[in-house]
This record gives C-alpha cells, structure tokens and sequence, in this order.
C-alpha cells in the first residue's frame, strides 16, 4: 500500500474527518474494524474464519490463502480461498512444530536471510497444497499452545508486504489465534455442559469463565497494540487493574465496572494507525506529529463503537481518556462532568502508569514525583474524588506488601516505603 | 428480496453489463462472484462490472474484486470496470487491482473497449 502514492495526496479535495489520514488510514482501519466485526457476528466458526481470512487477503491484496488447524496431531486445512478444493493434511513435522514454537509474527518466505527452517517449513506446506506458492507464513497460537498455521501466497501485484503491512497482519492474526482458541474452551465447556446437566451453581461459575474468555480476545487485541510500542508494555493491562479499582472505591455500578473494565484495556487501540515511528520517538515530536498522535482517542472510538459489547459506553469511554477537567484536553475539549467519569478514571490510572514506565524521551519518575504531579492537576487535569480514591489505594497498597499492588513495578523508581507513605498522608489531607 | 442489488444486462456482442448497489462487503460479493460467473459459465464473452451504485467497498469486497480478476485472467476473458465512485477509484489503486483491469468512467467507453478486444 504505501509504495503507491497516497490517494489523498494526489487529489483536489481532502476527504473530512478521519479520512483525512490518506485511504490506506482508512482502509486499514476499516479493516481491522470488519475483522472484529467479523469475529463477533459470524454465525458460526467456520464463517468465522473464512471472513477473517478474506479480510486479510483482501487487506493485503493476496489471491490465494488458507488456514490450517491443529486436529488430532495434524495440521488440517479448514478454509481456504482461492484454492481448488483436496488440500492435503500436513503431519506435524519438527521443522513445522520449532517454526511454529519459535516464531510469533508473521515471515515472508522467499528472501534473503529466511531462516531455512522457514524455507522447510514452507515446502512441507506447499506439497500439500500444490497450486499455491507460499510467500507468507504466519504462525497460530497463543500463550498455552500452538493453534495452527495461516499460509498465504503472493500479492496481486506481487510485491512484498512492507514491515508496515507486516505488523498489521501480525496484529490480526493475534485477533484470530484469540478467536480459535476461545471457541476450543467454548467447545470444551459445552460439551461439558452436556454431560453434566449443570444446575445453576455451576452455571454461575461457567458464565464467570465465559466473560474471562471474553476479556482474553480483548486482552489478546490489547496485547497486540503493546507490542507495537515496545515502551507501553503492560501499560493496558496495568491501567485497567488501576482503573477498576478506583471504580470499585468509588462504589460505581458492577456494569459500569466492567465497561471501565474493558475499555481502560483498549482506551489506546487507536494507536495501531499511529506510525511507530511517532511512538517510538525520543525527541520532541513536530506539530504534525503531535496532530497524528492526538487522534488515537478519536480512532479508538471510531473502532470500538462498531462492536457491540455487552457493556454501556465503552467507545465513549475510550474517545474520552484524554479530557481534562478544564477543558483543555482532547479530541472533544470536554469539562468537568461532561466527560464520563469511567474516561476521568482511566485519565488519572494512565497518567500514573505513564510516569510509572520508562518512556523513549525519558525514564520513570520517582513514585513521589508522580504522586505529587497528580495532586498539583487535580481540577485542572484530574477529577478530585478520583484522585483521592486513587491516593487511598496506593496508600492500601503500600501499607500491604508491595507484590500486592499490581500497578507498582515490582522494583525500580528507588522510593522507600516510609517515605512514601509520609508524603502520600500528607496529600490526603488536602482532600478531605 | 424485494430489490436486486445486483443485476446484470446483455450489452451487445456477448458481453454482459454487471451492476453492483450497495455496500460490497461478504454478502453482495457473494452476489456479485456468482453474477460475474453465471455470465462466463455460459460462454459470455466479457464482463463489464459497473460500480455507479457502490457506495463503499471493505476488505471482504476486495478480496470478492480480485477472486474475479484473477479467475477471469485465467480463463482470458474480458473485465472492465466502469463508473467508480472516487473513493472507490483509489482504492482500486491502492491495492493494485487497478492495474489489472481498465477503468472507465462510462458505461459506454467500458462497452466500446470491450467490443473491440473480443
Ligand atoms: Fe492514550
């Protein structure tokens, strides 16, 4: 995509809104929106997938694919497009199963310097499925377990994928591994179902393990954004448990929980249309640059209110987590309780995480540093009562054992405890 | 249904006229897969897809594009796309699908350039 020119660039008229960010923005995002799309509304696994490989082949312009599933120690082609039907199972070879252990994104098959358990790999899989020349191989799994295998062949007009394109295909295909591994533990509990006529009792605990199935997809796609910005890892995960926290201290709803929940895991998943470059950067970032990255709240919106969660608002939340209680923030300049108060939690749990980490311009700040940058923003930045929920479960946490407070790195920012705890006394008595 | 949103029309000379309304996603590129290949099943001898009706195309409707590209280059038969929305010119650029097939503005322009390299 990116070797022709922008379409928007040659044109007389700029599209409004977030087209502005050239077609290949748009169309990658839409992308990426109709593959969750497509996930949760498929009417089955199988239509599932086959929509998840056709918005993949259609994304990157690729005429042939296919999708293998680990069966019963084989890999077994389970869609295919492109293809003329009798794709052969292939058995699980060491070359195939190394390849599939080792690699986590995806590789182009014919370049100089691929691997040659890459090349091996790739020609185990082309014996089986002869019309097809494998130019892309692209491993599925996840943390527990190898899944499968998606391989694709060369591009309409055969260029190679640019790292760019790479990395977005990495990222659905981590949306894909979420979604196959979800529907065996789906499978695996009805079945068990089944069998044991559960009574309500059981039912709870087997709804519990369904919503925890739910936030693994979403976890999965979480992850994926993290690992394009390799200073932020963690950060989603962290924040969310901050965020839930200071929602469950401020005595909100269980469903609003569980909103703030899902959307402080993905509040930043407009970001995977931010050039990496930006993220990455160690030095003041240009006006351009600054515009390019203040869009991602707005991104995030636009790609989660497209699917539908079983929680309120959770979009809204996302678009919102960079409004500040003056009205100085971003991309709506809301103020005070115009902005929801699950995007006012999650701006205070970001915050923090932020001067928590090390970040490429510089490297964490001291806890008593961000703790007293917190408290001189709050009104101006940060919600009062969120703050001070915020303030009294960091002090909870460090009276506790420090392992217990998921949200402080385990070492590091060199503060003492004591000393902590005195400043952190000090400042809630200036909320009272 | 109570509309066809693809419907397709004799434009002289064996050549068929394909017109594609809508949202070109799963389920229209589904329609129009099997529209374009009734036609080439039963020996037409080229197809012009007409998108004055498509007011958006998605991955999945790329993906239904060039399935269609490519099975018509393998059987050497005739494809011309006419009537393009902008948008959906540059994304036909963008993907490359645009040097495959001619684009024209018209119906017409499509239907004359056909009949002449059939
Ligand atoms: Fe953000």
């Amino acid at each position: 995509m990116s070797s022709l020119p922008r379409a928007s660039e040659a044109g007389s008229r700029r599209p409004k809104g977030y087209l502005a960010g050239g077609i290949g923005t748009v169309y990658k995002l839409r992308a990426i929106r109709d593959f969750a799309f497509g996930l949760s509304r498929a009417r089955n696994f199988d239509e599932s997938l086959r929509l998840a490989l056709m918005v993949i082949m259609g994304t990157f312009s690729i005429l042939k694919g296919v999708i293998f599933l680990e069966e019963n120690g084989e890999f077994h082609a389970r869609v295919s497009r492109g293809l003329p039907p009798g794709i052969l199972p292939v058995p699980k070879s060491k070359d195939l199963l190394r390849f599939l252990r080792r690699t986590r994104k995806p590789v182009t098959v014919r370049r100089k310097g691929t691997a040659a358990v890459v090349k091996r790999t790739a020609g185990e899989l082309e014996s089986a499925v002869p019309a097809l020349s494998a130019e892309i191989l692209c491993p599925l799994g996840t943390k527990k377990g190898v899944l499968g295998i998606l391989l694709l062949g060369p591009t309409l007009t055969g260029q190679e994928l640019t790292p760019r394109q790479r990395e977005t295909l990495g990222v659905m295909a981590s949306f894909l591994s979420a979604n196959i591994s979800n529907h065996r533990v789906v499978l695996e509990i009805s079945s068990l179902n089944d069998v044991l006529r559960v009574q309500v009792q059981e039912n709870k605990r087997l709804l519990a393990k369904m919503r925890e199935i739910y936030l693994d997809t979403i976890r999965a796609f979480a992850a994926a954004i993290d690992a394009k910005d390799p200073y932020t890892r963690g950060h989603s995960e962290r924040v969310a448990k901050l965020s839930v926290s200071i929602a469950r201290g401020l005595g909100l709803p269980e469903e609003d929980v569980q909103a703030i929940h899902i959307a402080s895991i993905l509040h930043d998943v407009g970001k995977i249309v931010t050039d990496r470059a930006i993220l990455v950067k160690s030095s003041a970032l240009t006006r351009a640059e600054t515009r390019q990255l203040q869009k991602h709240p707005k991104t995030s919106y636009d790609i989660l209110s497209e699917i539908r969660f079983p929680y309120p608002d959770v979009a809204l939340l996302a678009r919102h987590h960079h409004e500040w209680m003056d009205g100085s923030g971003y991309p709506d300049a809301k103020r005070d309780h115009q902005i929801p108060v699950g995007a006012r939690i999650i701006a205070v749990a970001d915050a923090f995480d932020a001067m928590m980490s090390n970040r490429p311009y510089r490297k964490s700040l001291p806890l008593t540093h961000a703790i007293a940058e917190i408290r001189d923003y709050v009104n101006h930045h940060f919600d009062p009562q969120v703050a001070r929920v915020f303030f009294r479960i960091l002090r909870k946490g460090l009276n506790g054992e420090r392992g217990k407070v998921p949200f402080l790195p385990k070492e590091g920012n060199g503060f003492s405890r004591r000393e902590v705890l005195r400043f952190l006394d000090g400042t809630l008595e200036e909320f009272p | 249904m109570s509309h066809l949103r693809v419907r397709t029309r004799e434009g002289g000379g064996g050549i068929s006229v394909v017109y594609v309304d809508g949202y070109l996603n799963s389920l229209l590129g589904e329609e129009m897969e099997r529209a374009v290949y009734d036609v080439v099943d039963a020996g037409g001898a080229g197809v012009v897809l007409n998108f004055e009706g498509t007011k958006l195309i998605n991955s999945i409707g790329i993906s239904f594009v060039i399935g269609i590209v490519e099975r018509m280059r393998e059987r050497n038969s005739t494809l011309a796309f006419c009537s393009l929305k902008r948008i959906n010119q540059e994304l036909f650029q963008m993907t490359g699908v645009s040097r495959y097939v001619r684009l024209f503005d018209t119906e017409e322009e499509a239907l004359v350039f056909l009949a002449q390299s059939v």
